[in-house]
């Protein structure tokens, strides 16, 4: 019977179908490239074509949501503490554009907090205790709206990793978060464009925990 | 479920052999401004589609599409109105080659000021900014007032506690925390000594210093506001533990499960009989002073976006001291000074829906100075005149403030608060008696973008004091105009007023408000390694207390200046340093004068140089700041009337050290503090007290130690507020 209607619903649709079928390659052929590209032109180059779809399509959450991480990436390698805020600027109205088509979304939030601690890089001192906590009030309502995003998980690892002790930092807590991370990695659904990313960098970063703990051994 | 995701990839895969089928055009070309120079990274795309790419460097851009006919080519680059264009695509494999030219620049706010907290036309702008961190660092004695020194507009005024600024008197400058007031500041000193603040620098996460034309929701201030906001929720439980030659302190905060509620306390004991001892200050202390204070907080989430927050904090002071009677040479003064001071502050701030946002407070203030005085005749031990009196404040205030964004990134505030107060003066022999005020002010403001790159502010407070039963009028405006490298230029125009002070108001006849006008004109260029801002002023003063011929509203003045503030985080790694310059003319009739003059309070010419750097290897920092001030006028009675205030003091220097050691003491965050002032070992004048019977004769004022040496350790167990002193390099 499900098929039926499915079948029934595409086919009654083609033009629009049609249409959805070159946003799915579309957005496929960009995350193919996304997973290779290394530097800040070629971040910033997918992330232009994930907004030109964005324009286009205007009720997709997905093309706003890779665009502003696309922009996410190339910021890292930004070194001018002034570009940065201008930049995170546009990735946050990129960001907002997605959570209006798509509120109350998990993977949003986890964007949202890659925004602060970006943030928090311009200035750690003056920043850090005000961006921290948004940061964190994100990733806790990531966590809630799904339990299960994995991606949630690693920013909170990640962000418990790299603080200073004194600061807060954790890193025994980080690596439990890290090991949750993975398990949901396993078990999360494949999907050739619903987010995916961050599974290397669990794997990487439970690498280091292990390590250091054969150390401390 | 599963049917649908394995359909989708199988029309993806038709719809791009379709796709290559259909075979692509190519459309490629070279964006220029105006003045045909090429433009780089715009971002090319056929309207409602896929299509487009980004130009090179060299302006040049192509890229494939499988549109077809007529087709809306947007190119946009950021400062710049996009460039719009038809290109007509004639069949499935056309090339097509277009100039795109970009004409117009944009100049709308929309660009400049992009998110809506971004939008700074408030005091925190106006302001020069201190954060926690820049305190700590820079007032390595602890003492809030002394960073705040070294900001464009206040004077290097040694002889008294509180800040002056721009020809304004001590008295003009008021300090809030968390938009209350907080009326004792400072410690409770004896005449021509300065005091400490009584506050801690890490009390608070940022200090707001407004010497002028400052917003509608204060008042009650002449000449300056310090908006001081006190620290959010800790990150963990900890506890601080203190000790110096001259103090010993130590406190703790809990937080609850679950991060919703802290408690604290914190107890500080300062004695400086043992540093007195080791280095002779100035003046002979019978009893050094001696401080204790203790202090409580509550902070308290409520749901998901109500904080609450309490701090209250009692403190006891004592000193006695020995010093020869200025007008009776042959007789010396000792001075008893004893204090008591309780201080709560409670406040309530909620986040409502569409932009809304309530703000709550109320606050207690209690001082009570204890001044005794004997004059003992240097031949013999008895006292010939003995006295004891007691000056007493008590001030109650409610304060409510409701804000909501509004359109354009603007933002209305309005509210009210009453103060309900109590002070009065008594001594053993005289009673000026008691005198009670009720004082209630309004207020609304309205900040919001006007046209373009123009924003503005307007204000205005309603005051009136049951006392001075007379109702006041306060406008308070500013424009404020947004270049395209983000530099400011803002006009600001307010009224103040203020009630004159309260041995006036107990011994004189029906008095009325004192009035200052602000007339400033800003100019700023900030971020995130550089500030630049000078400053350009005209103040006005109005019904000033006058004493001669007998107490009245009739005394006026005049102050105006130039100042320029400098702070450079980039030029060399890791090293942070900034300038200040002041140049103030002014002069008022006020008080005893005679005539129109300058006051003692101001000097024309005033420099300030902070420099700081962090060595993160052997975790050292080290800071150096460098105060400079032209001499300033003191009243020799030596003189005749036409010559008032015409002698000026020395001029001014100090050089100030201070070393930072962090080093690592177990689980603790720990700073051992090494701190010198006056390194130069620079005489330093203040004034003089000159004999009323015996003119020839005169005191010089001075600091109370100087050259001081501070040496002292502080620890923090857990994550706390001290750890703000770690350089912003680490």
């Amino acid at each position: 019977m499900k098929k039926f209607f499915l079948l029934l619903a595409l086919g009654s649709s083609t033009v629009s179908f049609a249409q959805s079928s070159k946003f799915q390659s579309a957005i496929e052929q960009n995350l193919a490239q996304l997973d290779t590209a290394s530097t800040a032109a070629g971040f910033q180059k997918i992330g232009a074509t994930f907004e030109r779809i964005a324009n286009a399509e205007k009720s997709q959450w997905l093309p706003y949501y890779y665009a502003s991480y696309c922009g996410l990436k190339a910021v890292k390698f930004e070194r001018d503490l002034n570009q940065i805020d201008a930049k995170l600027d546009k990735i946050e109205i990129l960001t907002q554009q997605a959570n209006t088509l798509s509120p109350n979304n998990s993977e949003i939030y986890c964007l949202n907090a890659l925004i602060s601690f970006a943030r928090i890089n311009v200035d750690f001192m003056a920043r850090g205790p005000e961006y921290s906590a948004l940061a964190n009030k994100a990733l806790q309502t990531a966590k809630q709206l799904n339990p299960a995003n994995p991606r949630a998980y690693l920013l909170f690892g990640q962000s418990k990793y790299s603080t200073p002790p004194q600061f807060g930092g954790d890193r025994k807590l980080a690596c439990q978060y890290f090991e949750k991370a993975n398990s949901l990695f396993a078990n999360a659904p494949a999907s050739s464009i619903e987010p995916h990313w961050g599974k290397s960098e669990a794997v990487r970063y439970q690498g280091l925990c292990q390590s250091e703990v054969s150390v401390a051994k | 479920m599963k049917i649908k995701l394995l359909l989708i990839p199988a029309f993806g895969l038709v719809a791009l052999t379709r796709e290559v089928a259909l075979g692509q055009s190519s459309i490629s070309g070279i964006v220029t401004d105006l003045n045909a120079k090429p433009l780089a990274n715009v971002a090319i795309a056929i309207d409602g589609t896929y299509d487009g790419t980004f130009s090179n460097k060299d302006g040049s851009f192509s890229f494939q599409t499988t549109e077809k006919g007529s087709q809306v080519l947007v190119s946009k680059l950021e400062g710049y109105q996009d460039a719009v264009q038809v290109v007509d695509i004639k069949d499935a494999n056309s090339t097509i080659t277009c100039k795109v030219i970009f004409t117009v620049k944009a100049l709308s706010l929309s660009n400049v000021v992009v998110r809506a907290r971004k939008f700074e036309n408030d005091d925190k702008i106006k302001a020069v900014t201190l954060s926690s961190t820049d305190v700590l660092t820079t007032a390595m004695d602890g003492n809030v007032v002394s960073a705040l020194k070294t900001m464009p507009g206040a004077q290097q005024v040694g002889e008294s506690s509180g800040l002056f600024v721009r020809g304004g008197t001590g008295d003009e400058s008021k300090m809030f925390m968390d938009g209350l007031l907080v009326n004792n500041f400072t410690y409770s000193s004896p005449a021509n000594q300065a005091s400490r603040s009584r506050f801690a620098p890490g009390l608070f996460k940022g200090a707001f210093f407004s010497s002028g034309g400052y917003s509608a929701l204060y008042g009650e201030a002449l000449s300056a506001a310090l908006i001081l906001e006190s620290q959010d929720m800790p990150a963990n439980s900890n506890a601080d533990f203190g000790i110096s030659p001259l103090s010993i302190e130590g406190g703790v905060q809990i937080l609850s499960e679950g991060k919703k509620t802290l408690v604290g306390t914190f107890a500080k004991y300062t004695d400086l009989s043992l540093v007195f001892s080791l280095v002779k200050p100035t003046i002979r202390f019978t009893t050094a002073p001696k401080y204790l204070d203790g202090s409580f907080f509550v902070k308290r989430k409520v749901g998901e976006k109500g904080f609450l927050k309490f701090y209250s904090s009692l403190g006891e002071s004592n000193l006695r001291l020995r010093q020869s009677d200025p007008d009776y040479l042959t007789v010396n003064d000792l001075v008893g000074l004893r204090n008591t001071n309780l201080y709560t502050n409670l406040t309530y701030n909620q986040e409502l829906p569409k932009g809304w946002k309530l703000y709550l407070g109320s606050s207690l203030n209690y001082n009570l100075d204890r001044f005794s005085l004997k004059l003992q005749p240097k031949t013999s031990p008895e006292s010939v005149y003995d006295s004891l009196s007691r000056d007493n404040t008590s001030l109650l205030q409610f304060r409510t403030v409701l804000s909501k964004r509004v359109l354009n990134n603007g933002r209305v505030q309005w509210g009210g608060e009453l103060f309900r107060g109590r002070e009065g003066y008594a001594s053993d022999r005289t009673s000026l008696g008691q005198l009670q005020d009720t004082y209630g002010a309004g207020f609304v403001e309205l900040e919001t973008a006007i046209v373009g790159n123009l924003s503005g502010r307007a204000g205005v407070r309603l005051e009136k004091s049951a006392l001075l039963e007379t109702t006041k009028l306060a406008p308070r405006t500013s424009l404020n105009y947004t270049f395209a490298d983000k530099s400011q230029l803002m006009a600001s125009y307010g009224t103040f007023y203020q009630k004159p002070g309260k041995y006036y108001l107990l011994t004189g006849p029906k008095l009325t408000y004192n009035r200052a006008d602000h007339y400033i004109l800003t100019y700023q260029k900030m971020d995130n390694y550089h500030s630049f801002r000078t400053e350009l002023y005209y103040k006005k003063y109005n019904d000033l207390i006058k004493t001669t011929p007998h107490i009245s509203n009739d005394g006026y003045g005049y102050a105006r200046g130039l100042e320029l503030f400098w702070r450079d985080k980039k030029t060399i790694r890791g090293f942070d340093y900034w300038v200040s310059y002041s140049f103030l003319d002014t002069k008022r009739n006020y008080l005893d004068y005679p005539l129109l003059a300058q006051p003692s309070f101001a000097a024309n010419h005033t420099l300030s140089v902070v420099a700081k750097r962090y060595f993160a290897g052997p975790r050292i920092n080290l800071s150096a700041s460098y105060a400079f001030a032209t001499g300033r006028p003191y009243y020799n009675p030596n003189l005749s009337d036409d010559e008032f205030m015409r002698d000026r003091t020395i001029n001014f220097n100090n050089l100030g050290l201070s070393i930072c050691y962090l080093p690592k003491i177990g689980n603790s965050f720990s700073v051992i503090a090494l701190t010198f002032s006056n390194v130069l070992g620079n005489q330093q004048v203040f004034g003089y007290t000159y004999s009323r019977l015996e003119p020839t004769q005169r005191m010089p004022i001075t600091p109370t130690n100087n050259p001081f040496v501070f040496l002292g350790l502080f620890m923090n167990f857990g994550v706390d507020r001290t750890n703000d002193i770690i350089d912003k390099n680490l």
